[in-house]
């Protein structure tokens, strides 16, 4: 309760200085997941089904999904250190303490996953840390764990290869110290499973017409977004599947049903077959679009394609 | 009821119990066309007996627009007769 005139010390209420048998010491941090601000593991979550939760989040939709970056090869402690002020008979007092700050270098995903973390700049962030012995690091709050929100995310430019030097990848993390230190959180991960080889994030994929649509007929291709490589050999049969697929009027937006998708392998391509006696289906002249279904449809059965999703809508004149 | 697949096509049970035979076969004169026409056409029948759960008539076969009360009776479903 406040009072006038009175003025709140602080007093040593918790703190001691005993050294336990078993204590929590951070490893190397070896990478971080990406997370909405506010994105919490509850203590359920945490206790029974922390994988499920983690890898059905890296296939929700965006407003809930969770972007692993495990891969990290360096790391490098860029932390601010505290600030002091000199007073004149020389006696120094804390103005503040520095923020976290570090530089992660990966290598894995080259240029490709550093354009699309590059997607991630500007935009506030939350993260939780992943040390090399599989310790997710969040923030405590009340038995959750919350992904700590960050200062900064920024992914650089990639560096330039040299005659010395191999291309570099690199992010910036900005953290206030309070969530590493009085609000720390965490998990061990190691006992139950490997994050790192089960906790992935999603590839894009770009869907292109080879056969234009014609009497509801179209053939399409898909290929990875990076490389541009056709997909067809190891997921053609996946793909050749209605489920994989959604066709809309492109003005109402309206469903359009699929009759059949085959799959053509003289093209490597897929063909699908739309109902032009959809009530949705556009008159001559107009459009409509065709994509593939949402990265959590495409993971489950019967398509079972766990780690993509596709990156654009194809668009067709009837 | 899943769809299913009949040399590499995926094949929409829902939509198809919604067809005739003759709209069924009309709607996918462009499938199976590297097959002979009756195999073509067996595959075709079977994606629609199975979606419709009903067998095909032999000889009404000839007219594939006969309305459904015209197929034979399910082997395995409820219906006692169509």
């Amino acid at each position: 309760m406040a009072e006038l005139n009175k003025v709140t010390c602080g007093g040593l209420l918790k703190g001691n200085t005993g050294v336990p048998a078993c204590y929590m010491d951070l490893s190397v941090i070896n990478g971080i997941i990406l997370t909405p601000i506010g994105y919490t593991l509850t203590k359920a979550e945490i206790a029974s089904t922390l994988l499920s939760k983690l890898q059905t989040s890296t296939l929700a939709t965006r407003a809930n999904r969770i972007y692993p970056v495990l891969n990290f090869v360096d790391i490098k402690d860029n932390t601010e250190q505290p600030s002091y002020q000199t007073l004149g008979f020389g006696r120094k007092v804390l103005l503040k303490e520095g923020k976290y700050s570090f530089e992660a270098s990966y290598l894995d995903g080259g240029l490709c996953l550093s354009n699309q973390l590059r997607n991630f700049n500007s935009i506030k962030w939350a993260a939780f840390l992943v040390d090399s012995n599989g310790v997710l690091i969040g923030t405590k709050v009340g038995d959750n764990l919350m992904a700590i929100p960050l200062n900064l995310f920024y992914a650089f430019p990639y560096g330039i290869a040299t005659s010395s030097q191999a291309a570099s990848y690199k992010l910036n993390i900005e953290i206030e110290p309070k969530y590493l230190n009085e609000e720390i959180g965490f998990v061990q991960t190691k006992s139950e499973f490997d994050i790192f080889d089960t906790v992935k994030g999603l590839l894009n994929l770009v869907i292109k017409e080879t056969i234009t649509l014609a009497a509801g007929k179209i053939e399409i291709m898909v290929t990875n977004s990076c490389g541009g490589d056709n997909i067809y050999d190891v997921y053609g049969t996946n793909l050749a599947n209605i489920t994989a697929w959604i066709s809309k009027n492109a003005t109402t937006k309206n469903g359009i049903t699929i009759t059949a998708a085959t799959a053509v392998p003289a093209n490597k391509t897929i063909e699908l077959t739309l109902d032009t006696a959809d009530p949705d289906y556009p008159a001559v002249a107009s459009k409509l679009t065709i994509e593939l279904n949402t990265a959590a449809i495409l993971a489950a059965a019967p398509i079972l394609m766990v780690g993509y999703e596709g990156a654009n809508i194809l668009t067709q004149t009837v | 009821m899943n769809n299913i697949t009949i040399y590499g096509v995926n094949f929409n049970i829902e939509w198809a119990k919604t067809k005739t035979y003759k709209q069924f076969l009309e709607h996918f004169k462009h499938l199976f066309k590297e097959l002979a026409e009756d195999e073509r056409e067996n595959n075709l029948k079977k994606v629609w007996e199975t979606a419709n759960k009903v067998e095909v008539d032999e000889h009404i076969n000839t007219q594939p627009d006969t309305k459904i009360t015209k197929y034979k009776k399910e082997k395995i479903g409820k219906k006692e007769s169509l």
